[in-house]
């Protein structure tokens, strides 16, 4: 116990904490993605999906730990920035982003827009009641999707999630303290494109679910 | 009365010998000694490590808000040592007597001799706590000649070689912060010494911060504070390097020796115009590959790539073949005031002289260049807005160094008991000038490898009185400072401190630089009381006493400058002779060259101080040269 | 001078660390271009003392950009506008005539405001303290060519080591945080083969002071990188961090 507070106590020991949940969150997203892209086949390879997931014993608690991992980078995020704010103390008059990106700038920021994204998601779909409907999850997802307002919010949020994970994806390695000339680059590049492809492939769903299906079957 | 102490017989063994008869204080007995370090550059920093190390009880004062700040840091080139790892025939014997003779021999032998000894333990010690010197492809140290040595016996660590050092030293003493051995006092100036009984005893300081005058007392003092070259306002010195320790103490009683004896740094970028605050130096390793040159014709404004080799005057070439570019400091910057007094000089000022890089970039590629000096030309770049790599480098001499100092025993101790000064605040190894890449290697000796003992043989020699600082001597020396810091205050002048400053520069500068006369001396003699006078009823000092006032800090320490020209001037005026960085225009050769007078002045001038306006008395305590025999310096 | 500038000065006057300060207005005529940024100040400052007015209280000494003194923010940026230059090698033909610059100390908690532009900086003499050193007792040391060392490590070692300590990455820093400064030191000495024998605890005692002194914690923005007047790499960051997971992972006493 003393050393995981030894990690929870100290700035990197945080770092560390904050990148091993993000990562977990990031392998978390690129099954989530394979997994959704089902859709674009149709409602049986959909639903079908959606059963087998719900179907596994350890879902709940696999559910479970991710929620705790989920909330600890919450907590730690709101933590971190807390204590970040305390250690400028008076802030400066004329501001310049001295070199750092918005994205990195601005994680807390992406970060609760994320988490409020994933409570809105969550309600839809998870808790919205797709048993009842004729095709199940399936046919609950293109009927949302079918709403303008619905989808472009969507769309928003994965601008939002393209945002955080360009800075957490290659910030993981850096904070695991993988930084080489020559790889680094190529990690950055890798990164940038893995997050491209995560929120791409996410806003494509509702995009393809509006605007090329119009919400038919 | 001067009493050197240095150990007779060989002189190599002189140092074990007397090592050997030092009295060593019983281990148990050394905590209770307390030693008051002032000054935290490489000299202070290593000796306070290393007297904590011992078990004393050390309190380090800086004036910096850091110790890392201290002016150590921005030597650049290296330092020696006679390691002789490049088998290219250096020995300790050869490093000593390189310094003896480059000194002018106006060193004294037995403290040279062990200089050049403990320089192997010098980089042993630096290694050992990390100093990143450069290495070769094999993993081991790397060496480079340096400013007109022969053989290859220079450390560097890139051109930030005073910095790596510091730092370890700076390291070293911290680590005994951390475990209560040294109490750290920074932002701290050193306004007074307290003697009791004849012995030093105690300081005053004053808190920069809350203006507060303290008092500390201790078993000794060490005095590490460094040179008095802003005593010409321009110099390569740091803005708050300052003489008002030594000077306070000199006042007290210690001794001044060889003020006279200054050195002006032949590769400094030229001063750029009247707002100029200090000047900046390029290391002289550079002479190691660029080609120092003027036009031959006074008349020829081309530019400098446009002038043909056959028009050059490659004149520390032409007239020393043999060391060429590479003289000795005080050669080549005398030779760079004669072609620049003969008309030649170039830039718009006309007070500067080429330092060229073509025929090295042609021989060597631009890359290997760069490699070797990228930092500086960068530099170089940053403050001229000129690209060295495309048009040749400006340079012109600067005061860099100041070889005399408070007058130090063999045990670097002062002839006030108790008081030890260390590196460049004391007068002792460098004789009248100094050697590149020599200063390191001093300040670093005396503060990790003589100090260390010769303050324990001290102790363990004397008795002393127990005292506090409620004692009488404190109370009298704190009033002092006050009354001293209030009449500053109280002017309420209209001149600021920096115009005194700048003018007393300036007249030191015109007829106490490069080239003295007995004229131009006498002139400094004059005008100086009268600047001095007008400083104190028309200067401008603002603020308050109690609280960070930087224009009280510069006041003070202009005020002591400006005591100070006077024993500068003196000396040089008694001097009749030339030597090392002491040149007299009335003693040099046909050929321009100095002129030694051993007969009259092969001695050390220790000046005591009279009170203000009286002549101080001089002491002087004759140099022997039994092992490096007396020759007529020749770089022909 | 024909070709000076003139510059509205807006500079955060503050008399001590227990009052509140302001940005206040000054001008400065015919300024030469040759002039570095201090020698600006300075100018500005021998009129005020002229004048019977308190002159700005900065820090600088070596002006030649090695002792780690100055510290002030142009405009947003920790010693100006130039890369790898501290301020008081910054000079004035990099600013054109008429322009406006706002001249602030570091901000940071754990370099509280002495007065003007006068931080206190000693929190990084307590990080150097708790282990930022090689232990070696004077007198101990083998001959220095008894270990070798790769070129390349002694380089890169080098390139840590030439931190000046001035701060400006903790002042650039959103979150206020001297990982880059600790980074630099722990680097420094665990490339060296000197250094491993304590690297361990360096390491951890290092961290754990920077922590107590109330800098912020780093999130890999690398704004410090580039405002670092000495160009010391956020590699050295990753470096900090591989050697503490070592050490916290092999540590036995935490």
């Amino acid at each position: 116990m003393s050393r995981l507070s030894h990690f929870f106590t100290t700035s990197i020991g945080q770092k560390q904490l904050m990148a091993i949940t993000g990562l977990v969150w990031v392998l978390f997203l690129i099954g989530h993605l394979s997994g959704n892209l089902s859709l674009l086949l149709g409602p049986e390879a959909f639903n079908a999906y959606a059963e087998f997931l719900s179907s596994q014993p350890l879902l709940i608690p696999v559910e479970i730990v991710l929620s705790i991992i989920l909330l600890t980078h919450v907590f730690l995020a709101i933590r971190i920035t807390i204590q970040n704010r305390t250690a400028r103390g008076t802030k400066y008059m004329h501001k310049d982003a001295s070199g750092a990106n918005f994205a990195s700038r601005s994680m807390i920021l992406t970060g609760l827009l994320i988490f409020a994204f994933m409570i809105i998601h969550l309600m839809n779909f998870k808790f919205g009641g797709y048993e009842d409907h004729d095709l199940k999850l399936y046919g609950l997802v293109m009927e949302k999707f079918t709403h303008p307002e619905f989808s472009l919010m969507y769309l928003g949020f994965m601008l939002v999630l393209g945002a955080h994970l360009v800075h957490a994806i290659q910030s993981v390695f850096q904070t695991f303290g993988w930084n080489h000339p020559i790889y680094t680059p190529l990690i950055k590049r890798i990164s940038l494109a893995l997050a491209l492809i995560l929120a791409t492939g996410f806003a494509y769903l509702p995009l393809w679910a509006w605007l090329i299906k119009k919400g038919g079957v | 009365m001067l009493e050197s102490h240095a150990p007779t017989g060989p002189i190599d063994k002189s140092w074990d010998n007397h090592r050997f008869n030092l009295k060593l204080v019983n281990p148990a007995n050394k905590r209770k000694y307390s030693v008051l370090v002032v000054g935290t550059g490489l000299a202070g920093a290593s000796a306070a490590a290393s007297l904590a190390e011992l078990g004393y009880h050390v309190k380090a004062f800086c004036i910096h808000d850091s110790p890392r700040r201290a002016h150590s840091i921005a030597a650049q080139g290296g330092i020696n040592a006679a390691k002789n790892y490049p088998n290219d025939g250096d020995s300790i014997w050869r490093l000593f007597y390189d310094t003896v003779k480059g000194g002018d021999y106006r060193a004294r032998e037995a403290n040279v001799y062990r200089l050049a000894q403990v320089s192997n333990h010098i980089i042993d010690q630096c290694v050992s706590q990390g100093v990143p010197f450069a290495r070769e492809y094999s993993g081991y140290l790397a060496n480079r000649s340096f400013g007109g040595a022969q053989v290859s016996r220079t450390f560097y660590a890139r051109g930030q070689t005073g910095q790596q050092l510091l730092l370890g030293a700076y390291q070293a003493m911290m680590a005994q912060v951390q475990k209560g051995k040294v109490e750290l006092l920074p932002r701290r100036e050193m306004m007074d010494i307290v003697v009791v009984d004849g012995a030093a005893r105690g300081i005053v300081t004053r808190n920069l911060v809350t203006g507060k005058m303290e008092r500390f007392d201790g078993d000794a003092v060490v005095l590490a504070t460094g040179g008095y070259g802003n005593a010409f306002f321009l110099s390569t010195n740091a803005k708050a390097s300052n003489v008002t320790a030594a000077w306070r103490c000199h006042k007290r009683g210690a001794f001044f020796a060889n003020p006279c004896y200054t050195q002006i740094h032949p590769t400094c970028i030229p001063v750029s115009g009247s707002h100029q605050s200090k000047l900046t130096l390029m290391s002289e390793s550079l002479r190691n590959d660029g080609r120092v040159w003027v036009p031959k014709d006074p008349s020829d404004k081309r530019a400098a790539s446009d002038i043909p080799d056959q028009d050059r005057d490659y004149y520390l070439e032409r007239r020393y073949p043999s060391f060429g570019n590479l003289v000795p400091r005080d050669v080549a910057s005398r030779a760079a005031k004669a072609v620049c007094d003969d008309g030649r000089g170039v830039g718009n000022s006309g007070l500067s002289v080429y330092l060229d890089f073509r025929d090295a970039i042609k021989r060597d590629s631009e890359d290997l260049i760069r490699e070797k000096y990228g930092n500086l030309f960068h530099m170089y770049e940053k403050i001229t807005g000129e690209n060295p790599y495309k048009v040749p480098m400006r340079i012109f001499p600067a005061v860099h160094y100041t070889m005399g100092g408070l007058w130090v025993d063999y045990n670097l101790m002062s002839n006030l008991p108790g008081l030890f000064v260390l590196g460049e605040a004391n007068f002792s190894d460098h004789g009248a000038n100094r050697l590149g890449a020599s200063a390191l290697m001093q300040g670093l000796a005396d503060g990790y490898f003589v100090a260390p003992y010769t303050i324990g043989g001290y102790l363990a020699n004397t008795k002393l009185a127990p005292l506090d600082t409620t004692h009488p001597a404190f109370d009298d020396v704190n009033r002092e400072v006050e009354n001293q810091t209030q009449k500053l205050l109280n002017v309420d002048g209209k001149r600021t401190v920096d115009d005194f400053h700048r003018e007393l520069g300036r007249l030191l500068w015109d007829n106490c630089g490069m080239a003295r006369s007995q004229a131009s001396l006498k002139k400094v003699l004059d005008e100086v009381p009268a600047l001095r006078e007008n400083f104190w009823r028309d200067v401008s000092v603002t603020g308050s006493e109690g609280e960070l006032n930087q224009v009280l800090e510069r006041a003070g320490r202009v005020a002591d400058f400006l005591e100070f020209a006077e024993v500068m001037a003196r000396d040089a005026l008694t001097r009749e002779e030339s030597c090392g960085g002491h040149f007299r225009e009335e003693h040099q050769t046909k050929e321009g060259e100095a002129k030694r007078n051993d007969d009259d002045f092969c001695h050390v001038a220790a000046w005591e101080f009279k009170g203000l306006g009286n002549t101080p008395t001089l002491h002087k305590e004759p140099l022997t040269f039994d092992n490096v025999p007396l020759t007529q310096r020749s770089y022909k | 001078m024909t070709n000076g500038l003139n510059l509205k000065l807006k500079i955060w006057r503050q008399k001590n660390q227990s009052s509140d300060g302001q940005l206040k207005d000054y001008h400065v005529k015919d300024i030469s271009p040759d002039m570095s940024f201090l020698e600006m100040l300075d100018t500005l400052n021998e009129e005020l003392e002229s004048n019977g007015e308190e002159p700005v209280a900065f820090e600088h000494d070596c002006r030649e950009g090695i002792c780690g003194s100055c510290s002030m923010v142009v405009n947003g940026k920790p010693h100006g506008p130039e890369r790898g230059t501290t301020v008081c090698q910054l000079h004035m033909r990099r600013f054109s005539d008429g322009d406006t610059l706002v001249i602030e100390p570091w901000r940071a908690k754990a370099f509280p405001i002495i007065k003007d532009l006068v931080v206190e900086r000693s929190a990084f003499d307590r990080i150097i303290a708790a282990g930022g050193f090689i232990t070696a007792r004077t007198g101990s040391a083998p001959d220095g060519n008894a270990v070798q060392i790769p070129k390349e490590h002694a380089e890169l070692a080098m390139d840590a080591a030439a931190c000046i300590g001035c701060g400006a990455c903790v002042a650039a820093c959103k979150n206020a945080s001297a990982m880059l400064f600790v980074a630099a030191k722990v680097s420094h000495l665990s490339l060296l083969p000197q250094g491993k024998v304590e690297a361990r605890k360096r390491v951890l005692d290092m961290v754990k002071v920077m922590d107590q002194e109330g800098f912020g914690n780093c999130t890999n923005t690398q704004a410090c990188e580039v405002e670092c007047p000495k160009e010391i790499k956020i590699e050295n960051i990753a470096r900090l961090n591989r050697e503490w997971i070592k050490a916290s992972a092999a540590a036995r006493d935490v």
